[in-house]
């Protein structure tokens, strides 16, 4: 239904609906505005007023259930983005997957009372319209069960934000102050309070980080030249994939990037020269080296210093075999050695 | 461009009359100490308007990082910066920087003072893990010291092989001269650069003339670019958001004040620097270190007895004349040369403070703590010399291999 429909039907509601955005930024930090329908948030496309619109309204004869899906729009609240510190293309629609997370709700159901699931969102900033602070205003939300509605004035949802340990953080959402070097984001000590969830290994949820679409747009080189590189990569070390680098990511050139990073990992010198050293000391002397050291402590660190060196000394050839293996491998594509 | 690489170049009218008056005279081409010889590093904070790198800066790396600080930084070696702080706030929230350091391969022959700051650079690398950039002014040398390109393409291939064997990671490091490197990216910013600049400013800093070639003029451009991310988009793609540390001596400083005032113009952050003290000479700091005079500095090709001979004969003792006076009077450590490069080199500071105390006192003798610093350095040049044996050309190839390296910015 859309946005006119929907204020069409609530006419003789005594309550202003309001409309609830999920949106997460590219530490997936999440963002849960809640604005006045008439707030623009500076959203491009089609609908400019609304991602997700919950509205019920209490009456036994009906129960009126307006979901709007989440629309796909590039940049949205670009301004709102930029106050947040989060740059102009910062902001992206939340996915599904992460409203189930943290709010813990269906689509279409978002609401700042879903913030009660306090573990879940705690990656989650709460923003509010400062238009809903107008005296005499009050609004709808959703309550987490979708039986009822619950009709709102700013104190009290305060009272709630407060009750689950939070601060409520009202701003005009409409506002779009000069951003420079003398005049920092001005949100953006809010979005600072909150802290980004833990990265993990299966951190491909296809989100398009400028790094990874730099990549992207840099597998115009021809398909040999990207070969090398994961030729170098794996002369460089054991060469079996683990379920990190094979995880299906946004497409060739991503999955060539993870193969290079895990191979990466994997020739950290500092810490093999410590397994490795501690090996020889356990395997000749029964015990790890720093207690076969004992008080002479520059003898080991000499020790470390003339392994390491040895280890990147071999691990430089090792690259450099890969690397000349791999600009054969081109010329011989090339040139159709073998063809 | 280093201090001691720039003598034919005529200071301004301004510097000239401090150094008459036996006030300290500090450019990218010359250094001079004060009246006694000695270089006032806090003056010098003053008159460059750097921040002091202070202990707690130094505690907040160890934080970060989780490893104790290099010894250059616990003991004031690396003293002044320029937004460190910003940069440890990036690293701390998981933003990006990157490393930038250079060297003007002007000679084969690399001496400890050269070997500090590219130490420092690849222990930085190592315990932040970033990507690191090096550029070999090949260029530079041919303009300043009238080399033959071959020549100067030459060296800069032989210095990359010490450079290599100071240990820094391949997968991260991209290091390139002038010669092979300038064009596209790199270019478009060195023009963005020089349009920005005017000749009056590029005087000041590196003291030119009207008869001075046109190239010395446009090359501070040159050396400013690899400030700037875009310059490396196999590195960086089209990222302008990453940030740049640079390491570096103090000299250099002036120098640096024109790439950070160039630098938002472009659309860029200024970079950062972190910067060191002068190394020494052998002969104390009123003497300089120079390629051209062998005792003057401990070459990194310096066999084991070289090394001995050099420190025994020739490092500036602080020591009593006598060995009465020695014992009654003790060492005086401003001075002594000895004492000054063990700060540099010996890890242990529990051994390091209680040499200064005996050797203060007069209850060591320099002979000891020569021969304490000869067994350290024999160590330290004998590894960089294994080390850079087993640096072939190819490896020297794959290191300046204009290759896809966006993982590095990965940790």
């Amino acid at each position: 239904m859309t946005c006119d429909a929907q204020v069409e039907a609530l006419k003789g509601v005594d309550g202003l609906v309001t409309k609830n955005l999920f949106l997460r930024d590219k530490k997936r930090r999440q963002y849960l505005i809640t604005a006045l329908p008439e707030t623009k948030v500076d959203l491009k496309g089609k609908c400019s007023c609304c991602a997700a619109f919950m509205v019920y309204v209490e009456q036994p004869h009906k129960a009126l259930l307006y979901p709007f899906a989440y629309k796909k729009q590039l940049f949205p609240a670009a301004v709102l983005s930029a106050r947040l510190g989060c740059g102009k293309g910062g902001l992206a629609w939340a996915p599904e997957e992460l409203l189930a997370e943290s709010l813990q709700v269906e689509p279409g159901c978002v609401t700042p009372l879903a913030l009660a699931n306090q573990d879940s969102c705690k990656h989650v900033l709460l923003l509010l319209d400062q238009k809903l602070q107008a005296p005499g205003c009050k609004f709808f939300v959703h309550p987490i069960v979708n039986t009822a509605s619950v009709l709102l004035d700013a104190a009290g949802l305060d009272a709630f934000i407060k009750g689950i340990g939070r601060t409520p953080i009202y701003a005009d959402l409409e506002a779009d102050p000069k951003i420079d070097k003398d005049n920092p984001p001005d949100l953006k000590q809010f979005a600072d309070t909150i802290e980004p969830p833990p990265k993990d290994a299966n951190n491909g949820d296809g989100s398009s980080s400028q790094v990874s679409s730099a990549s992207s747009s840099q597998v115009n080189l021809p398909a040999a030249a990207a070969k090398a590189t994961a030729a170098a990569a794996a002369a460089a070390a054991a060469g079996k994939q683990k379920k990190g680098a094979a995880k299906a990511a946004a497409g060739a050139a991503s999955a060539k990037q993870s193969n290079a990073e895990h191979h990466i990992k994997l020739t950290n010198v500092v810490q093999r020269t410590d397994d490795i050293v501690d090996m020889v000391a356990q395997a000749l002397l029964g015990k790890p080296a720093a207690e076969a050291a004992g008080s002479d402590g520059y003898a080991l660190r000499r020790l470390k210093a003339d392994v390491q060196m040895q280890l990147t000394a071999f691990k430089n050839a090792a690259y450099t075999a890969g690397y000349v293996a791999g600009k054969d491998e081109v010329v011989a594509y090339a040139t159709r050695r073998y063809a | 461009m280093t201090a001691e690489e720039q003598q034919q170049a005529t200071p301004p009218a301004e510097e000239a009359a401090a150094a008459e008056s036996g006030e300290q005279v500090i450019t990218p081409w010359d250094v001079q100490g004060g009246a006694d010889g000695k270089v006032d590093y806090n003056k010098l904070i003053e008159q460059f308007g750097v921040s002091s790198l202070t202990q707690d800066l130094v505690q907040r790396i160890e934080r970060l990082t989780g490893r104790p600080a290099h010894p250059f930084l616990k003991r004031g070696i690396i003293f002044a910066h320029r937004d460190l702080h910003e940069i440890l706030d990036c690293y701390e929230r998981g933003e990006h920087f990157y490393l930038y350091t250079g060297r003007g391969p002007s000679s084969e022959a690399l001496h400890l003072g050269h070997l500090v700051p590219i130490m420092f650079t690849q222990w930085l690398q190592e315990v932040f893990d970033v990507p690191l950039v090096i550029q070999l002014t090949d260029d530079e040398k041919t303009l300043w010291r009238g080399l033959e390109q071959a020549e100067a393409r030459r060296l800069a291939r032989e210095n990359c092989k010490d450079i290599i064997a100071c240990g820094f990671d391949v997968n991260k490091t991209f290091i390139f001269s002038d010669f092979e490197y300038v064009g596209g990216a790199f270019y478009r910013h060195i023009i963005d650069i020089q349009r920005c600049v005017s000749m009056n400013q590029v005087r000041g800093i590196f003291g030119l003339t009207q008869d001075d070639n046109i190239g010395k003029i446009g090359f501070p451009a040159v050396q400013a670019a690899p400030s700037f991310p875009g310059v490396f988009p196999h590195i960086f793609g089209d990222r302008k958001d990453v940030r740049c540390l640079i390491p570096c001596a103090i000299d250099q400083d002036p120098y640096f004040r024109m790439t950070r005032d160039v630098a938002p113009r472009l659309g860029y952050q200024k970079p950062a620097l972190i910067e060191a003290r002068f190394f020494p000479a052998l002969q104390g700091e009123s003497g300089k270190m120079s390629a051209s005079d062998p005792n003057s500095a401990v070459f990194v090709n310096d066999s084991a007895k070289q090394i001995k001979d050099k420190i025994n004969k020739y490092a500036f003792s602080g020591g009593g004349a006598t060995l009465e006076e020695h014992r009654s009077r003790g060492a005086n450590l401003d001075i002594d040369v000895p004492w000054k490069y063990l700060n540099f080199f010996m890890e242990d500071d529990a051994k390091l403070a209680a040499i200064g105390r005996e050797y203060g006192a007069g209850r060591m003798l320099t002979g000891e703590v020569k021969a304490e610093l000869i067994a350290l350095l024999t160590d330290i040049v004998g590894r960089h010399q294994q080390a850079r044996t087993q640096v072939t050309e190819d490896i020297v190839d794959a290191f300046m291999a204009v290759r896809p390296m966006h993982s590095a910015l990965k940790r």
